[in-house]
């Protein structure tokens, strides 16, 4: 397996000024205007957040190696889960992409000198942080016991537990992610360089895109959701209790509307990532890039039509169910025209097997996986049986993780040399993207099975024969456990140590990698003007080493 | 990839010629005014969502419980509920006046009509506290206090409550908000910030507002004129 | 208030993508008139709901209500809020709200309409 990196053997100089060297202070971070800066913040919290919602699965997979109540109580037991959900979902998922790549790539692919609202930008991760403050203020006081769903009325007039504080560290994270994508839309509608039409964009950019659409379009009705449900939890006046007359379906719906298009949020700044990944390590332009720009859009606004597939058993009319499960199908189409036009960009491509392709190709497995196990959760009878069992947590984590956190790594190591302007070292992370993706697999197959054979989510007991299956889980949390330290350690290392990555390591096209590497403080000094299409790896197939790089390099030097 | 680094070909090049109000990410004002606006509309947009997980509550539970809606409804003061409307939509016009004095530089006008707005975002606040004490007095304030003696089923009649003051609380949050910008305002139209060219913050403010009165808009029959009125 | 006589709005037009820029023209600035008459307008509708909420219509008082409520809201983003005169990417973006609350209100109803084993709500 031949990989780019090792093909480029010019040696490189760090650019002598850029974003990292403009200044040191504490107070050149916290109070930063840069769009790139921004995304670093992003970054190390939600590596944070990511440490903790690990532990707590780490809790969760330990107590499941055994049959019986070892470790933790039915009640820890709850906490364990619930707190895992809300970290991972609101503190790491949602802003992972879009937050730290989002924010410190999107501008620079589009040629502008930052995004269009750069104060804006920096209270939303102050949002965020604040509501993170609630979130670990939730754990330190016990924690949550609600499940991420927090479904009423257990949440609003049952559970013992800091369910306003949790409530609160979400509502607050909602409002920066609803910034993030205000900012994010004006962004690309506003700030895009000269001859960057809309159908010159990046992929990612597209990704980005529709991705704001959900946040700023879904997250307002969570919103109001949580604070209905505290209100609720605080007065006792009946909005979801059945006991005084209200209606818990209700919740759902509120909850599902946006919480259906947010695991969208998810997902589709994953597949920008995996776009880009898959035609740079090609070298073939993208194949049928309309359909993916527009699919992203579809997946986008069909994701607003669907949430009743949460609520097949809830009691909900049938009528609207089979509507829900019809469209629910529908949505499947757009992510497989994803799948299709990836396949046909490697198809006859110049593939090279460098780290971020390894995890884009691990994404188009996985993701497929998860998507189609999502249709046949989409058919309302098979959902009776299905639902709240571990088929349908293996149904998210292949998603969930096996796509969008996949897609992160990729993106991680797609553009960590743009960031840091170092290569890690290239056998360890070949190493940790197959760990990873075996690890993976060895968690969450083995409860497809113990999923369909009946065992439900959220008990921290069951019958022993499912222990074979569970112990397979449990050692696979293990290896990805291990396998998730591994890139922390060496992109850590590669920061002082890591050869120097020049501006373009991958060669790849896009106005991130004229820029020297990290880039300037100031990302082009004056506006760029586009004149070529996207992905315009025609040239390069022929011509690897070429001389068109050097000269930009002597241009940035 | 051969894309050129030149400046792109516009207007003023000169970057000692950029107004101190423009802000660097942005190549002129134009582009600065557009986003402003869209990043507003935007916005409203969130708000728009947000309002929208109220509505649709109080839509199903009136629809689920009628009667006790309009026993609700019907104790609650159209007048001062009228008079709010009124106020409300006075104040708009001011605000649009606000917005056209400062697109024609008239500075005088612009904190005349400001001033106006604001006097009547506060007479709008000061029926609504009158509005709420009255509640409170009579006990309908949702909660473990809440006493319906009346005709009807209390525990609903309670939700009716439930809802109208979360969703005329968060109204009037907004107004309150609205309230500290317009003073905002003034202290910067007061210290000459704004130009002809330069008066987004006053116009995407305008935005906000005239939103808020929507919301009153559909609040007003949807609260207060439940189930007819008797006269 | 510094006055700009006329500054270059078309001089520098076009160069962002195709990003709206080509069919700007300058703010739109209301008469005065225009401003007065939907001002008169929303006073007027605003005392026809109150009368028509005392006329006795059945089921229809709600409509009617809604109705009049939703032609005020249009007078005021159309004009008060310019929207008439706006960029086309502003009128997507009003649009847009409209289309996804009315997705939010229609299809949670949809359910609770089809509910067979419950009885058909009470009222409006
Ligand atoms: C191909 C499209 C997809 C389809 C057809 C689909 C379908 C479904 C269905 C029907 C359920 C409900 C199962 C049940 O609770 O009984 C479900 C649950 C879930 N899906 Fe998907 N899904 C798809 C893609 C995704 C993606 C991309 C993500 C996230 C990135 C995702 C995340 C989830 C989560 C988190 C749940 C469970 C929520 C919970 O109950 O805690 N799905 N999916
Ligand atoms: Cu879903």
């Amino acid at each position: 397996m031949s990989t780019i990196a090792q093909q480029g053997a010019a040696e490189h100089r760090m650019p002598r000024d850029h974003f990292l060297n403009a200044a040191y202070t504490i107070k050149s971070w916290l109070l930063t205007m840069d769009h790139k800066r921004v995304g670093l913040l992003y970054l190390i919290s939600i590596t944070f957040f990511f440490l903790i919602g690990g532990t707590f699965a780490s809790l969760i997979r330990l107590e499941l190696a055994t049959p019986e109540a070892d470790l933790m109580e039915a009640d820890q037991y709850n906490v364990a889960f619930s707190m895992h959900g809300i970290v991972m979902i609101f503190f790491f998922l949602i802003p992972s992409i879009p937050a730290v790549f989002g924010n410190f790539i999107m501008p620079l692919m589009i040629g502008a000198k930052d995004v269009a609202f750069p104060k804006l930008n920096l209270m939303s991760w102050y949002l965020f942080i604040f509501g993170g403050t609630f979130g670990v203020l939730t754990t330190l006081l016990g924690g949550v016991d609600t499940g991420w769903t927090f479904y009423t009325p257990f949440s609003s007039t049952y559970s013992n537990s800091n369910v306003i504080l949790a409530g609160m560290a979400a509502f607050i994270a909602g409002f920066s992610s609803i910034l993030t994508g205000l900012n994010f839309m004006v962004t690309i509608h506003k700030m895009r360089a000269p001859g960057i039409t809309w159908f010159k964009m990046p992929l990612f950019v597209w990704g980005m895109y529709a991705t704001s659409l959900i946040m700023v379009l879904g997250t307002p009705v969570i919103a109001i959701t949580l604070a209905l449900m505290m209100v609720e939890r605080g007065l006792h006046i009946g909005i979801f209790d059945p006991a005084l007359g209200g209606d818990p379906v209700l919740f759902q719906h509120l909850f599902w509307f946006y919480s259906h298009p947010a695991v969208y949020i998810m997902i589709l700044p994953g597949m920008g990532v995996i776009s880009e990944v898959i035609a740079a390590f090609s070298r073939k332009r993208i194949f049928g890039y309309e359909f993916i720009a527009m699919s992203s859009v579809s997946i986008a606004v069909l994701g607003f039509f669907v949430w009743g597939h949460h609520l097949f058993v809830s009691g909900q009319s049938i009528y609207a169910g089979m509507v829900f499960s019809f469209i629910t199908m529908l949505v499947a189409v757009p992510s497989a025209i994803k799948v299709f036009n990836w396949m046909a960009t490697i198809y006859r491509g110049s593939v090279s097997y460098d780290a971020p392709m390894l995890y884009a190709l691990g994404f188009i497995g996985l993701f497929s996986v998860g998507g189609l196990t999502g249709v046949f959760l989409a058919i309302m009878g098979l959902d009776i049986h299905m639902h709240d069992t571990y088929f349908v947590v293996a149904h998210f984590h292949y998603v969930m993780v096996g796509g969008a956190v996949t897609a992160f790594m990729a993106a991680l190591h797609f553009w960590w040399p743009k960031i840091s302007g170092r290569m890690y070292p290239e056998g360890w992370s070949r190493l940790a993207a197959f760990l990873i993706f075996a690890g993976f697999n060895l968690t969450f197959f083995p409860q497809f099975i113990v999923g369909y054979l009946g065992m439900p989510r959220r008990y921290h007991v069951y019958p022993e024969e499912w222990q074979l299956l569970n112990i397979m889980s449990s050692a696979g949390a293990t290896i990805l456990a291990a396998a998730f330290i591994v890139p922390a350690i060496y992109l850590a290392w590669s920061l002082k140590n890591g050869k120097i990555s020049g501006p373009n390591p991958w060669r790849a096209t896009g106005l991130e990698w004229i820029l020297s590497s990290p880039p300037p403080e100031h990302n082009f000094p004056t506006t760029p003007i586009v004149e070529e299409e996207p992905y315009d790896y025609g040239e390069v197939i022929d011509n690897p080493v070429h001389e068109e790089e050097h000269e930009k390099e002597r241009e940035h030097a | 990839m051969s894309v050129s680094t030149e400046a792109a070909a516009h207007g003023h090049d000169e970057h000692a010629a950029h107004p101190e109000y423009m802000r660097h990410q942005f190549d002129d004002m134009d582009q600065q005014n557009d986003a402003a606006s869209l990043g507003m509309w935007l916005f409203l947009l969130t708000e728009v969502m947000f309002f929208g997980g109220f509505f649709l509550g109080y839509s199903i539970y009136r629809s689920e419980y009628y009667e006790s809606f309009v026993i609700g409804s019907q104790n609650l003061d159209v007048f001062l509920g009228g008079l709010n409307t009124v106020a409300l939509i006075t104040s708009s016009v001011t605000m649009a006046f606000a917005v056209r004095a400062a697109q024609l530089g008239k500075k005088n006008h612009v904190l005349i009509f400001l001033v106006l707005t604001l006097v009547l975002g506060l007479v709008f606040m000061v029926n609504k506290y009158i509005e709420y004490s009255h509640k409170l007095h009579d006990g309908l304030i949702p909660g473990y206090n809440f006493l319906w003696t009346g005709l009807g089923d209390g525990q609903t009649i309670q939700l009716f409550y439930g809802f109208y003051f979360c969703m005329t609380g968060t109204h009037g949050l907004h107004v309150l908000i609205g309230l500290v910008l317009i003073v905002w305002l003034l202290i910067r139209v007061w210290q000459d910030k704004f130009t002809t060219e330069y008066y987004a913050p006053i116009e995407n403010f305008g935005l906000y507002w005239h939103f808020v009165d929507l919301v009153w808009i559909f609040l007003f029959p949807l609260l207060y004129l439940i189930g007819g009125l008797a006269v | 208030m510094t006055e700009h006589a006329e500054h270059d709005h078309q001089a520098d037009g076009g160069h962002h993508a195709e990003g709206g820029h080509g069919d700007h023209h300058g703010p739109h600035i209301a008469t005065s008139a225009n401003y007065l008459t939907i001002f008169t307008a929303l006073l007027v509708l605003t005392a026809l709901t109150v009368w028509a909420a005392t006329l006795e219509m059945g089921f229809l008082n709600t409509p009617v209500a809604m109705f009049i409520a939703s032609v005020k809201a249009i007078l005021v983003i159309l004009y008060f809020m310019h929207l008439k005169f706006s960029p086309g990417q502003t009128k997507l973006a009003a649009a847009a709200a409209i289309f996804w609350l009315l997705i939010l209100l229609i299809i949670t109803f949809f359910d609770y309409i089809g509910r067979t084993w419950q009885d058909n709500p009470a009222g409006w």
